[in-house]
Formats: C-alpha cells, structure tokens, sequence
C-alpha cells in the first residue's frame, strides 16, 4: 500500500509476465485495491482518528494510574492524579508522534 | 413514543444460562457475533473453493484482500511477520464484517461492545508482550528507554513510556468501539430528527444521514484497517527492539 505499484506487481499472487488476460486483471484490481485507505480522504480520516484517539488514551490511562496512587497506595489527592495527567499528556504527545514517525512516505501529509 | 439513539445498543438476554454464577446468556450480540462468523466463513471459503486462474468476482475480491493483509504485514514487520498472517487476517475479516453487519438497519454492531474490541486489544497486545519476551528476554524491558535518552531523562522517560505502552491496548480498544458507537448514535439521531421533522423538514436531516451512511461504510473498512495495521505494528515493535527508527525514513 505504501511503495506504489511495483512492489505491489511483486506481492501479487496471480501476476505473471506469461499471461496478459492475467496482468490486466491484476493491474486493474491494484486500481482498486481495497478502496477506502488509498483515497486520500479516508487516508485522512484514518490517520485524524488514530492521533485523536492516541492523545486521548494515554491521558485517560495517565489519569487512573494517578487517581489508583491517590486513592488506594498513597493517599496523596490531588497530586497522583495531577501528576499522572501530566504524564499522560506527555506520554499521548510520544505515541501521537510515533505513529507519525512511522507512516509510510505516500502517506505522510 | 421516543426512542433513545442509545437504545440500540442495549442488550437483553434472549436466552438466560447462568454456568456457575457465570453469566453466558445468549443475548443480541452474541448471536450477531455467530452470524458475522458464519457469514465471513461462508463468503471465505465459497471464494477459495474455486481457485480459477482467472478469478471471479468473489475470488477476486478475496485475493485484493489477502495481498491487501500481505503487504501491510510485509510493510510493517518483514518476512517474519509472516506467520502472524492468520491472526491479523482473522481481526481485519472479522471486524470488517461486524462492521458491515451492524450497518444493515435492524442488525447489530458487535464491534460496538467495548467489551469485544478490548478482549481483541488486550489479546494482540498480551501476544506482543509475550513475543517480545520470548525473544528478547529481559532486554525487552529496553522498549521503556528510547534510543538516544540522556541519562538524567531516564527516570522521567520510564514512567512516561509505562503510561504510553499500556495506553496502547486501551487506545485501541476505545478507538474501534467509539467510532462504532458514535456513528450509529449519530444514525439514530439523525433519523429521529427525520421522522419528528416530517415532510415539511423531514428531508434535511434524511440527506444527511444518507451522507453519513456512506461516511459509516467507508469507517467500517477503515477501523478494520487501522485495528489490523496497529496489530502488526505492535507485534513489529516486539519483533525488533527499537526498530521503529528504520522504519521512519
């Protein structure tokens, strides 16, 4: 999906150079290759759902490990969970930034 | 009388078992899970019974799906990644056909159960762990600190990486459910409106839940997209300690 057609020519099960009727069809299923994630559209929205959902996670784990220290191993309320949001805060901004890091150059914005 | 949007997710049980105090009842969404299986498993091996040379439409659209798996394994973690083929396709098949499913008006979203996307979540993350274990051993521990950490950062950086590393089951877990949920919430509300506003005003909000229809259809085989691609990732990032660094440029 990333690196354009000839890696793809190399994956595919049923290309071979022998049978044109057989290249044809290839090339015109790679055309359409499960649609949604090659239109730039949905690659879009794809990729705006994995950010939001990567900040928001790491800030709700952040929050119940501070808000678990506070009520049941420190008794520190309000500063395990302050602290732990914070941490969360950070800790979504990295895997928000990972995944960017890791996207393939075709799909890079 | 009026309808909740959030109706539709409750659940009864249809038929009460209770197996130790355990309760196992058959309610919607387990025999809406039997039918997306049933349903993926029939159209599979109807297109795999031919094996044409020249495929027809359902094999055709089964082979662009395997290649489609393929090349995301393949992207994300190399020929080894292989042998976790069967798992990242039976995620993606079945989500995709959950997804589809609960898009039928009348049927149910299993994937709309955050029990169900977290029981595949925490599966696909416990499996990465395990695999990282078993073939890094204590070294694995090295995920908690970045290449490149100065020393004064690592105390800071070990907590942060904690937090971001269990972050990542619930992020996938919570992802899939809620846009499962907010989309068919969306629906229902959408077409309440519909058939509170009549025909004087009825029409505006039925154009618009045609559009978000067709939006639902295209998130259906994105979040199976996504649930799968993440999957692979994960098991990647076990497969080679700190590899993610090649894979950026």
């Amino acid at each position: 999906m990333s690196n354009g057609l000839t890696l793809q020519a190399d994956l595919c099960l049923n290309c071979s150079p022998i049978n044109g009727r057989v290249m044809t069809a290839c090339s015109a299923s790679h055309g359409f290759q499960m649609a949604p994630s090659q239109d730039p559209l949905y690659a879009g929205l794809g990729q705006a759902i994995r950010i939001a959902t990567d900040l928001l996670a790491a800030l709700i784990v952040g929050g119940a490990l501070g808000w678990i220290c506070d009520t049941y191993v420190l008794d520190s309320t309000p500063w395990g969970m302050i602290v732990g949001l914070l941490m969360g805060i950070v800790a979504g901004m990295r895997n928000a930034y990972r995944s960017v890091q890791r996207w393939p150059k075709a799909e890079r914005p | 009388m009026e309808e909740s949007p959030l109706h539709q997710f409750e659940l009864q049980n249809w038929i009460p078992i209770s197996l130790g105090g355990l309760d196992i009842s058959i309610n919607k969404a387990v025999v809406f899970m039997w039918i997306v299986v049933l349903v993926a498993a029939v159209l599979m091996v109807m297109a795999g019974s031919a094996r044409k040379l020249v495929p027809g439409k359902l094999q055709s659209l089964a082979e662009m799906m395997v290649d489609f798996i393929r090349s995301m394994i393949l992207d994300t973690m190399g020929k080894e990644g292989m042998r976790f083929f069967p798992l990242v396709a039976t995620l993606f098949v079945f989500i995709l056909f959950s997804n589809l499913i609960g898009l039928i008006p009348g049927s149910y979203t299993v994937t709309s159960q955050i029990i169900v996307t977290a029981v595949f979540s925490f599966l696909v993350y416990g499996l990465s762990l395990i695999v990282g274990f078993m073939l890094h051993g204590a070294k694995f521990l090295g995920i908690l600190v970045p290449p490149g950490t100065p020393g004064w950062l690592v105390p800071l950086m070990i907590p942060i990486e904690i937090i971001s590393q269990i972050a990542r089951p619930v992020s996938l877990a919570v992802r899939l459910f809620a846009n499962m949920t907010a989309g068919h919430v969306m629906l229902a509300v959408l077409f309440s409106l519909t058939i509170g506003g009549g025909l004087l005003i009825g029409w505006l909000p039925f154009a618009f839940t045609v559009a978000i229809y067709g939006l639902e259809f295209g998130i259906a085989f994105i979040q199976a997209y996504i649930f799968s691609i993440l999957t692979c990732v994960y098991l990647g990032d076990a497969f080679h300690l700190h590899g993610h660094d090649e894979h950026a440029h």
